[in-house]
């Protein structure tokens, strides 16, 4: 099997001083990077801290960690516009697509709105509270203002490292900046995935729901999408097992980490003993089907027309969606045991103002419908569609 | 865009005429006035308006010395102390040693209590504080914010459409290489493309962000819904009222409880001029009415105030009206029978009172000049204020000068009831304030603390003392004009007075 080689530019490659292969990883890619991480820390600290601690105000750390991942964001892209736009060379400028009578990498404004866009939310969400209460839910409307920043956010990262990847010398480069950028670019993925995935926790992430049709409808929405987009863009073979192995790892790691902090509920009522940081529900497998993803697309051989790549696509959805459910049916069943009342799994972990009872280890809702599968399959390829498209854009990304 | 905020401005006024006669009416506040173990205590819990929301705590020091802590904690009713979080430090404010606050977050609905702790040199106290925690309102959304939110929503959007343009035109070019006239056509179209689906986005989040309004609208508090009606019999009249909510009676709502030995008290005052005053305690004739016997007062409209509390420690006044002919009034009124016992009771309870009394605008003066020839004056501590502690004086003296004996009546001192002209505030009130003292009861109870600075305790104190004094500890919610309705028991006869007071802005 060969290595993947993404699809020619459509215009020549003319190798300018922005395009060569970099020596280095140019510091506004690890410090978009460090804001998406900072953002990502932040949000599922944030929700464990009101899971556990209920009371907060703006100056919690984990709200410092969101807003200064968007700050750093926000600042280092707005630094690179202006420089680019006032100061760069001519190679500079010329590696960046124009925005208002500005220059910067399509990334960097990516990144610039996602940091306006988290701006907004804040007096936004503030607003809110004061009308509606304090959120008690994940999904609000300033919460979606705020969740589209922070993808921005990760979406940018994850542009600004293509650009450079794509610019590369030569696709098969496996030099040091181009591991790294490579990193930077699946660790972005990575990144993006646990975003939507903790976005829609109330949905997908909780073992109790996922012999429901809710888990496998918004699963077909999210998950054929994102990997095939990154498998495609990638230049590894291995690009979506890389994503959803930072998923996978980083909430992991979240979940081992938070543990271990003690901390005490301050909002009544408090309906069970909590004395550590509830931590998040342990990661859906999703390793497993997106290395089927990798294998299945790797297969589109150099030069495939648009319906066998599709095909492929379409296919690697459904094959990703069933695997999924042969994997994590059994899975959700097992988290649901004593076995996985352990600090590794962290199945036995429930927010403060939840009542202790039998429903922490049943299954929740309706189970599976053959409608839903209907339904699930039909998702599955329009998202495996549109990852496609945005993979094969991803792909072609230079600026 | 500016017909929507618009719209939403509209929806929050009319909102707010419909709260100045629901929840509470006008206030969900509560006051308390009494003994925290050695120390007297003032607290004051200002109640959000929306839930989960942040209650303003003040607790002043009225009694003993060498106070080195205050702490205060919300328990909710159905799991108390042991569901409590631990408790909050209130700071002591500059300028006043005698004076702490405090913030506590009130997370769901329902029936809460402030357990405010008081330590020092005399040793410690506590006191359990009733609150209802209930959403009273929508905030609105001022037009500063309004075109801050609009201009940022407009800078994203246009940016997200520069973004797609962008990216189509430019961004798979290699560097250097200008787009052709073929790829800025691509980028036009995109950046319009995307135009449509933001708006389409932009749609779909305002009518996600109508649904949650909308939402958050239906669980405002209302108080149940009741139907009043008046029928004649040959004795005189009877005034029934009847609760038609559909929740009446469900999970919602725990079973009444008694306040002062009534499930309800019942305040009916004449509409417009407020010259006609009654306090009665009507019995419950089957799961949902309540009959009374219309007390000796002219014809009129009359609004009606019913004080009920449940089992929670949840209390609500409900509110109607009602029509009295001039052919109503009735002193004999033949026996209620109750519906479910069987069993029959007196006509009127004998702690039924009423009065009529100067017109609104005709009691603006310190004493009020009574039938028996007492008078009862109030020792104003300054002009009236909205949003500010007072504490509302009264004093009992007889014809010829001599200071009243003030007798108890239904277990406390004295009863008042301040109303605004337009009865959108209604607030009954004892000297221990305006919690509801069987809700009070409750709370100790379930903690096993009867003895800690419960109302009783307090009672006892204004009972072994003679006294011609009386006071009330309040906060005027809103400014306006409002009247004072104070009752005593002098001579083992109710005594009722009215004045009335323009309550400034804060």
């Amino acid at each position: 099997m060969s290595t993947y080689v993404p699809p020619a530019p459509a215009t020549t490659i003319d190798m300018t001083e922005a395009s060569a292969a970099p020596a280095v990883v140019p510091w506004y890619l690890w410090a978009v990077a460090f804001a998406s991480t900072s953002v990502l820390v932040g949000v599922i600290w944030d929700i464990s801290w009101h899971r556990t601690i209920g009371r907060d105000t703006f100056w919690t750390p984990a709200h410092l960690a969101i807003y200064l991942g968007g700050a750093v964001a926000g600042l280092s892209c707005g630094w690179l516009a202006l420089k680019t736009t006032f100061a760069g060379t001519s190679g500079e400028r010329a590696g960046g697509v124009a925005f208002w009578g500005f220059r910067a990498p399509l990334g960097a404004w990516v990144c610039i709105w996602g940091s306006f866009a988290m701006i907004t939310s804040g007096p936004f969400d503030d607003w809110w509270h004061n009308a509606y209460g304090l959120d008690v839910e994940i999904l609000s409307p300033p919460h979606a203002v705020l969740a589209a920043g922070i993808l921005a956010i990760q979406i940018g990262a994850m542009l600004m490292a293509l650009a450079w990847q794509n610019n590369a010398a030569s696709p098969t480069d496996r030099g040091t900046s181009a591991r790294l950028l490579l990193f930077l670019f699946v660790y972005a993925g990575g990144a993006l995935i646990v975003m939507l995935a903790t976005l829609a926790t109330e949905y997908i992430t909780y073992p109790n729901d996922q012999h429901g049709p809710q888990f496998f409808l918004v699963s077909a929405g999210i998950f054929p999408f994102l990997l095939i987009g990154v498998s495609r863009s990638a230049r590894f073979r291995w690009g979506a097992t890389a994503a959803a192995a930072v998923y996978m790892s980083v909430t992991m790691v979240m979940i081992w980490i938070l543990q271990l902090f003690p901390a005490q509920p301050m909002l009544a009522p408090i309906l069970r003993q909590v004395d550590h940081m509830v931590t998040p529900a342990f990661p859906i497998l999703l390793i497993v089907p997106a290395l089927a993803v990798d294998l299945l697309m790797n297969r589109i051989p150099d030069g495939a027309g648009r319906a066998r790549r599709w095909a492929t696509a379409v296919g690697a959805g459904l094959v990703l969606m069933l695997i999924l459910a042969a994997v994590q049916w059994p899975f959700a069943s097992f988290l649901l045991t004593d076995g996985a009342r352990n600090a590794f799994f962290a199945a036995d972990v429930f927010d403060y103002n939840s009542t202790p009872g039998d429903w922490q280890y049943q299954f929740w809702g309706d189970s599976m419908t053959f409608a839903a599968a209907r339904l699930m399959v039909l998702i599955a390829l329009a998202s495996a569609t549109a990852g496609l498209w945005w993979g094969n854009w991803m792909a072609r990304v230079r600026r | 865009m500016t017909g929507t905020i618009r719209r939403v401005a509209s929806v929050a006024v009319v909102l707010g005429a419909a709260l100045a006669l629901s929840a509470h009416v006008g206030t969900s506040n509560a006051y308390f006035e009494g003994p925290a173990g050695p120390y007297g205590i003032r607290v004051i819990v200002r109640t959000p308006d929306v839930i989960p929301g942040l209650a303003q705590i003040s607790v002043r020091v009225t009694r003993g010395d060498g106070v080195e802590r205050v702490t205060v904690r919300p328990l909710r009713w159905d799991v108390g102390l042991e569901g409590a979080p631990p408790p909050d430090l209130a700071r002591p404010v500059a300028g006043d040693p005698m004076l702490y606050d405090a913030e506590l977050w009130l997370m769901t609905a329902g029936s809460y209590s402030v357990h405010v702790d008081v330590a020092g040199a005399e040793g410690q106290g506590t006191a359990f504080v009733p609150v209802v925690a209930v959403a009273e309102s929508r905030l609105d959304m001022n037009r500063g914010m309004a075109a801050a939110l609009i201009g940022a929503a407009a800078f994203l959007f246009v940016g997200a459409m520069t973004v797609f343009g962008a990216a189509v035109r430019e961004s798979v070019l290699a560097p250097g290489t200008a787009p052709d006239a073929r790829r800025r056509t691509r980028g036009r179209l995109a950046t319009s493309i995307g135009g449509v689906v933001l708006a389409l986005v932009c749609w779909g989040g305002w009518a996600w962000w109508g649904a949650a309004d909308a939402a958050y609208v239906s669980r405002i508090y209302r108080p149940s819904s009741t139907v009043s009606s008046m029928q004649a019999s040959a004795g005189g009249s009877r005034l029934t009222l009847r609760v038609d909510d559909p929740s009446w009676g469900g999970r919602t709502w725990s079973p009444l409880m008694s306040d002062h030995g009534k499930l309800m008290h019942m305040f009916l005052i004449k509409d417009g001029d407020l010259s006609a005053f009654a306090h009665v305690h009507p019995l419950r004739v089957g799961d949902d009415s309540f009959t009374v016997a219309w007390p000796d007062l002219p014809a009129g409209d009359y609004r009606i105030y019913a004080d009920i509390v449940h089992e929670s420690g949840f209390a609500q006044t409900l509110v109607d009206r009602v029509h009295a002919p001039a052919s109503q009034a009735g002193a004999d009124v033949a026996p209620v029978t109750r519906a479910q016992a069987g069993a029959t009771a007196l006509a009127r309870d004998p702690d039924d009172s009423w009065s009529t009394l100067r017109p609104l605008g005709d009691a603006r003066a310190d004493s009020y000049g009574l039938r028996s020839g007492r008078t009862i004056r109030w020792e104003r501590d300054g002009p009236a204020v909205a949003d500010a502690e007072t504490t509302l004086n009264f004093a009992v003296m007889e014809a010829d000068g001599v200071a009243s004996v003030i007798e108890p009546y239904m277990g406390m001192m004295s009863h008042a009831a301040v109303m605004r002209d337009d009865g959108s505030v209604f607030v009954h009130l004892h000297p221990s304030g305006s919690i509801n003292m069987a809700a009070q009861q409750r709370f100790a109870s379930a903690e096993g603390a009867e003895g800690a600075g419960g109302p009783t305790m307090h009672g006892m104190q204004h009972v072994l003392a003679p006294e011609n004094r009386v006071t009330f500890p309040f906060v005027f919610p809103e400014p306006g004009a409002y009247r004072v309705f104070v009752q005593v028991k002098v001579g083992g006869a109710v005594e009722t007075a009215a004045f009335d007071v323009d309550v400034e802005e804060g």
